[in-house]
């Protein structure tokens, strides 16, 4: 007892020492509980006004099993995935910590049960939970049976469901182990996260879309009747045994709970044989589920480079192609990427209401290029540990910033030239794309400028996901972001020029006064490329140490 | 004499906030000299070792490394120290193939020649046949002998090496000892930082130890010695732990000292 005792005080040491360590993060806690916690309110009082019929959804006594089903079925496919996608935040999940001690097998796996009921999502559970229950019971009052009874077997069944769905998560998570410990799968979720977040933007927006113009309710889908489909799966077994209980059907509220509790004990079962294996070493050993990624294997020495690339100084070459092999590689560099998605939204939205005109594009061509600002404004950032070695080295500084500028100007240029392109072809307006290019790359290259001075003297440390946070710099976070708008705007304000040579050709009616402003706005942002290169080399040499300190998480003595 | 001397420590200092870590450090190492740097954990040796390369500014002091000021000439104590790091800031999405080549070119080698010599820094660390995977895929071992070939890449004249044999099996560990003794026979100084006291007593020509953060001894075995108050044949350990005070208070384990023993 003392050991499972001990378990949880583990998990609940681990979890709250994050919060005492960082006020910042405790904030963040506090605010994510407010919004989660109001949207989880938000939700189980509007099923709460399904379940019992009342306005504004107004669901007749069969839609309110139905959602029942869908919700319960909801819950099962969040939690059911939960662990595993938080596997790489949490040490706590981390089982294999705790094979050295001899802990008995089921001992274990009852523990990370129970300490997985311990985090904070349980909390946006239990308002959902309580909604089913008073849903459920209120409706039985319309004339079944006593609705203190169904409300007490709906309990019953919802916290055998809730037993279910934790020890299905944690089965899951042993039994995926091995590929969880592997460094792929940490790479592929630190991916996968932000993806996720991207496509639920996108998606809800497109959703939404469809059913204002289809008229599709939330009555069509429960019209659908998805308990057809849903009925002998977990959440249904839950959810029949429950819409049972509130008719006072004691028969089929004994069947389905038992067939509930049957799934449950071999989920049990099945978690507490996996776990015997993980005892046995057969799991957890990630070597045999890993391929390691190699690059081509060659002889360098002996690999023809092209002529025009010879001219080109060796260091300067030798950080381009670094940077871009680690932007194919680099998980985080990649996650970063997709905050160039956002634009994108933009031009739905822009679609949506009817917003057009000769700048459009070009406008959205600037958002891509002011979305690339994380990737710009931090060059230093995403070498993290790796710093040490790149300042380590006695290149002529100027060529380490055109190095990874040349990085910065690819994805800002490429981008953005898809995009407006993209957006040109939306708004059917693909006459402009021609015209609008050059001033891209003249706004780029005064946003790369603008980004050396910004990653050199207000850098930020790039956190890689389930890494600890704690730093000095991340303390002083709050401050830097700050400055870091500042810099954003003079940034924003430097390229008004090249606006300027966008505007003025239409306002003033004069098509052919693009081809002078175009390549003025190109030599434009060149010059203030050049301009600020050396004064941001001479920085850079002065201010490494302080970019070691702030962007890696070494505390060596 | 400077000229004699490829590591001059001068009143080298750091604080972080409060904390002192490196206090008033002064040392001088010689041109071809394999010189130890001992202390227990947490004395400051990494600290040292940072600011001496430029990849930790000095709260307080300097630090001459071949012949330059580290803080007013960095670029030119980059081009001729090799460091080898306890924590090893690798790129990791590189292949050590990619690694250390890129390293030889950063260090201002052709690309061919620094092709050249990673072959050669590949087939010495018995790191060929894994040259082409990726260093986040290494084990320790394979990491540290990586980051070795990257420091040896460019001939430097001054080494600094900390803790080079941590992680590392017995035969690379044999290697690289060879390899650090023609470096030293070639002239190269060694700044070597390390726990295993029976590799710097074998290795080294001088020695300093330091404790939380001042430098407690420096000089030949038995300067030590004779600065421990132990006769000059002493054994490194017993100098080490002398002038560090940890042989004062015998320890022991309450549990274990009170159990009846089985013989």
């Amino acid at each position: 007892m003392d050991q499972l005792k001990t378990l949880l005080w583990l998990k609940w040491r681990l979890t709250i020492r994050a919060y005492e360590r960082s006020p910042m993060r405790l904030a963040g806690l506090i605010l994510v509980v407010m919004i989660l916690g109001a949207t989880s309110v938000a939700i189980a009082s509007l099923c709460l006004t399904g379940f019992v019929g009342a306005k504004p959804i107004e669901l007749t006594e069969p839609q309110a099993t139905e959602l029942l089903h869908v919700l319960l079925l909801g819950l099962w496919c969040f939690w059911l995935f939960m662990p595993v996608l938080g596997f790489p935040l949490g040490e706590s999940c981390d089982i294999t910590k705790q094979l050295v001690f001899p802990i008995p097998r089921m001992r274990m796996f009852i523990a990370s049960i129970l300490s997985s009921a311990m985090g904070v999502p349980i909390l946006f559970l239990l308002p959902v939970l309580g909604a089913i229950i008073i849903g459920f019971s209120l409706r039985s009052d319309v004339g079944h049976v006593v609705n203190t009874l169904a409300g007490a077997l709906s309990a019953l069944v919802l916290a055998l469901f809730v037993l279910h769905i934790l020890s299905l998560g944690q089965t899951l998570l042993i039994m995926l182990l091995g590929v969880l410990r592997s460094r792929r799968y940490q790479d592929m979720i630190t991916i996968f996260l932000p993806f996720i977040g991207v496509l639920f933007f996108l998606g809800f927006h497109l959703v939404f879309r469809a059913t204002d113009r289809e008229g599709v309710s939330i009555q069509a889908i429960m019209a659908a009747e998805p308990s057809r489909y849903l009925t002998y799966t977990p959440s249904g077994l839950a959810a029949a045994a429950i819409d049972a209980a509130s008719y006072g059907e004691y028969g089929r509220f004994a069947l389905f709970a038992a067939l509930l509790a049957s799934v449950t004990g071999v989920v049990l079962w099945l978690g507490g044989h996996l776990m015997q294996r993980v005892y046995a070493g057969e799991i957890i050993d990630s070597r045999r589920l890993r391929r390691p990624r190699t690059a081509p294997a060659r002889v360098a020495a002996e690999e023809p480079i092209p002529r025009w690339l010879r001219l080109v100084p060796p260091a300067l070459l030798a950080v381009t192609v670094k940077e871009l092999r680690y932007l194919w590689r680099d998980p985080q560099m990649k996650s970063a990427l997709l905050g160039l998605a956002v634009p994108v939204l933009w031009i739905l939205v822009a679609s949506q209401w009817r917003m057009s005109g000769p700048f459009m594009p070009a406008i959205i061509g600037g958002m891509f290029i002011f979305a690339g600002a994380p990737l710009s404004m931090n060059i230093f950032g995403y070498d993290r540990e790796g710093l040490h070695i790149l300042f380590l080295f006695p290149s002529d500084r100027r060529l380490l910033l055109i190095g990874k500028n040349v990085l910065g100007l690819v994805i800002l240029i490429g981008v953005s030239t898809v995009g407006v392109t993209a957006a040109a072809a939306w708004l059917h307006q693909l006459s402009v794309v021609p015209r609008t290019l050059p001033f891209l790359v003249a706004a780029s290259l005064v946003n790369v400028a603008g980004g050396n001075v910004a990653s050199i003297y207000f850098p930020l440390r790039v956190v890689a996901r389930g890494e600890n946070p704690f730093s000095r710099s991340t303390e002083k976070g709050c401050i830097i972001h700050i400055v870091r708008a500042l810099v954003f705007n003079v940034m924003f304000v430097a390229t008004l020029p090249i606006v300027a040579g966008l505007l003025t050709p239409h306002f003033l009616d004069l098509p052919t006064l693009y081809l002078v402003t175009a390549p003025v706005s190109i030599v434009y942002g060149a010059a203030v490329y050049i301009i600020v290169l050396p004064y941001a080399a001479s920085a850079l040499l002065q201010r490494e140490t302080q970019l070691i300190e702030i962007c890696t998480a070494s505390e060596d003595v | 004499m400077a000229g004699n001397w490829s590591v001059i420590l001068n009143r080298l200092t750091k604080d972080f906030d409060s904390f002192r870590a490196v206090n008033d450090v002064n040392l001088w190492v010689a041109e071809g000299e394999f010189f130890g740097f001992l202390g227990p954990n947490g004395a400051g040796k990494t600290t040292t070792i940072n600011m001496s390369v430029g990849l930790l500014k000095p709260t307080y002091g300097t630090a001459i490394v071949a012949g330059h000021d580290v803080l007013t000439d960095p670029l030119a104590v980059k081009a001729s120290v090799g460091l080898l790091p306890e924590t090893l800031n690798l790129y990791e999405r590189l292949s050590a193939r990619e690694f250390i080549e890129f390293a030889g070119v950063m260090y201002g080698l052709s690309r061919s020649e620094s092709g050249g010599r990673t072959e050669e820094l590949l087939e010495l660390m018995e790191l060929t046949d894994e040259a082409d995977k990726m260093i986040v895929d290494y084990s320790m071992g394979m990491k540290k002998k990586t980051a070795l070939a990257a420091a040896l890449i460019h001939d430097p004249r001054v080494l600094f090496l900390d803790e080079p044999f941590m992680g590392i099996d017995a035969i690379s560990s044999r290697a690289i000892r060879q390899v650090l003794l023609q470096l030293k026979d070639r002239g190269t100084t060694i700044f070597f930082s390390s726990h295993v006291l029976e590799v710097v007593e074998r290795l080294c020509t001088r020695a300093a130890i330091i404790q939380k953060g001042i430098i407690v001894a420096q000089g030949t075995l038995p300067e030590l010695a004779a600065a421990a108050g132990l006769p000059g044949d002493s054994a490194l350990e017993d100098i080490f732990l002398r002038l560090v005070g940890a042989d004062m208070h015998e320890e022991s384990l309450s549990w274990i000292s009170s159990r009846p023993s089985s013989g």
